[in-house]
């Protein structure tokens, strides 16, 4: 295994009142060489903890993390690695050009390499023309970009992004996408975290839902694929008789504050809008656009949460 | 060096010296010693005392203002804006990351030193020029060694930061901690030297005695650094001084870094 995590669990004490917040629970995971793996879960979920202790800035409380068949607090574990913090920061007044170096130089890449491994990544980051500006006259994006090309610039072998796409314009989405799909292609290794759930879904072999620091489902991309024949129904209130239906057919349903969607497989849609119109409630739409991962992400949400 | 360290030190130096902060405190400094300039006609004795006294005093205080401000600041903005975690995700151990952070403050604290010495020789030497009859006792070698003590004071100076940044979690703290240290490590010894003479007739608990001995030996003898009134009245300091004084730093700077790294490399970085 690339990296393997095993039942790690992590709570946190707050500094004054001493109060015990469960960031972790029970967490495993294992992911191959070649593999991009994507974590989606609500703000809180725990995601970024993961991430900071496979990276080795904090412990769990129990179980065992292995980056690259070491541990954690050995430096040597992420000379292969790259990683972007969530809302990178970085040294105010260098330029894109030397923060790289520094990164590269530190990674232990050789120094005749440097330059045009630099070059390519600015070039691919539409950040040449900024590369001797000072990162502090850089805009959110710029900086993300920056982040970006500071972990992937050595060329590590395992690449871990928190929220890679936080703050970037379409345009670089795409591009955050593309270096993903780049990556895999050339064999590499990733772990990310988002909630751009769209691309989590184009971009991942396998996903993982957390949910209050638990990982509740691990989806592989043929169990996104079987649903793609789902159709949504939107309707205007719920009803019990639906609720059951739904409920007794595996049907997914979300309550929303101005509508309830319903969620089944196309062959029972006849028997869905029957059921809708038996139960006077309003169609307000029908239509087999399904982000399945979506309706997946907040159903497994929503059990979490009751 | 370590490659990896090396590379750590240069980028601290490059974010410290294009630090604006930087060159408010040189300005500053430059100010001081511009008016040394002036104010020393104003003497009608002893004129090479004057000039030499406030122009050491001018890098002493610019070098220490340097480390108040911005080495605290170098170190508390990788914690507090989590620059730290993209430096810790390179191969960096976290021994290694304070030792890459000290060689930088200490390379900043040397720029600063040496323009400021620099800016200082020309001063006292448009003096001297002016009332050569004043500086017949004054010695170059003296001065340089005086501004090297200080040096060293400053390198102490910038492992304690790197030591208290590692055990709190504000910078304000670690600034108050770094002055609270600079001040007793000035006055510990004659507080020591004080109490001796006056043993006799002073009771003094067992406690407070145990403190002022721990205190003796756990905060640095900053004093040891202070050759402003040797340089002054033109007395060189011998060569075995000078080689104590820089074991001294080295070792305390050492020490206090060693224990850094032992917090530092057991604290979460949340």
């Amino acid at each position: 295994m690339y990296l393997s995590i095993k039942d790690i669990s992590k709570t946190f004490t707050t500094s004054f009142t001493r109060k015990k917040v469960l960031a972790v629970k029970d967490f495993s995971l294992s992911i191959d060489q070649g593999e991009i793996f994507g974590i989606v879960g609500p703000n809180g979920a725990g995601k970024s903890t993961v991430l900071k202790m496979l990276m080795g800035f904090i412990r769990p409380d129990r179980g065992k993390i292995s980056l690259l068949g070491k541990h954690p607090g050995d430096p040597n574990s992420r000379k292969h690695v790259g990683y972007l913090p969530e809302n990178p920061y970085f040294y105010d007044h260098l330029c894109a050009t030397e923060l790289l170096r520094f990164s590269a130089l530190a990674s232990g890449m050789p120094p005749h390499k440097v330059k045009s491994q630099i070059d390519r990544l600015l070039k691919l980051a539409e950040l040449e023309s900024a590369k001797k500006r000072r990162l502090r006259s850089y805009s959110k994006g710029m900086i993300q970009r920056a982040g970006i090309c500071f972990a992937l610039v050595h060329d590590p072998d395992v690449v871990v992004l928190d929220e890679p796409m936080s703050g970037l314009d379409p345009l670089g989405q795409k591009m955050v996408v593309d270096l993903i799909l780049d990556l895999k292609k050339r064999g590499k290794t990733a772990l990310f975290c988002s909630h751009i759930l769209s691309d989590v879904e184009r971009i991942c072999d396998r996903t993982g839902v957390m949910v209050q620091g638990r990982l509740r489902k691990v989806l592989q991309k043929s169990d996104l694929l079987d649903q793609e024949n789902s159709v949504r129904i939107i309707v205007d209130r719920q009803t019990p008789e639906l609720e059951r239906k739904c409920r007794e057919s595996d049907w997914a349903i979300f309550t929303e504050s101005t509508h309830v969607t319903i969620t089944c497989p196309g062959e029972h849609l006849s028997e869905a809008l029957t059921l809708c119109g038996r139960e006077e409630v309003k169609i307000i739409s029908v239509d087999n656009t399904v982000n399945t991962l979506e309706q997946i992400f907040l159903k497994t949400v929503k059990e979490a949460e009751s | 060096m370590n490659r990896r360290i090396w590379s750590l030190a240069v980028i601290t130096f490059k974010e410290g010296i294009r630090d604006r902060t930087l060159y408010g405190i040189g300005l500053f400094a430059l100010m001081i010693m511009g008016l040394s300039l002036v104010v020393t006609g104003f003497f009608l004795r002893e004129l090479h005392k004057v000039t030499v006294d406030i122009n050491i005093s001018a890098i002493t205080f610019g070098g220490l203002l340097m480390i108040f401000s911005l080495s605290v600041n170098l170190m508390s903005k990788d914690l507090d804006k989590r620059t730290i975690y993209s430096v810790l995700s390179k191969p960096f151990s976290r021994t290694q990351y304070l030792i890459g952070k000290f060689f930088g403050l200490v390379l900043l604290s040397l720029a600063a030193v040496c323009m400021l010495t620099l800016i200082s020789t020309l001063t006292i030497w448009a003096v001297k020029s002016q009332y050569p009859i004043y500086f017949k006792e004054f010695v170059w070698l003296a001065v340089f060694q005086a501004v090297f003590a200080e040096f060293l004071m400053f390198i102490v100076l910038n492992a304690v930061v790197i030591f208290f940044s590692t055990v709190t979690t504000s910078s304000f703290l670690t600034l108050l901690f770094t002055i609270s240290t600079y001040i007793v490590g000035q006055t510990v010894e004659e507080v020591v030297q004080f109490i001796q003479r006056q043993a006799p007739e002073i009771q003094l608990t067992t406690a407070v005695q145990t403190v002022i001995k721990i205190t003796q030996y756990v905060v640095p003898n900053l004093s040891v650094y202070d050759l402003k009134v040797r340089a002054a009245h033109g007395l060189s300091i011998s060569c075995s001084y000078l080689l104590s004084i820089t074991c001294y730093s080295l070792i305390y700077s050492a020490v206090i870094l060693l224990f850094a790294s032992i917090v530092f490399s057991r604290r979460e970085l949340t």
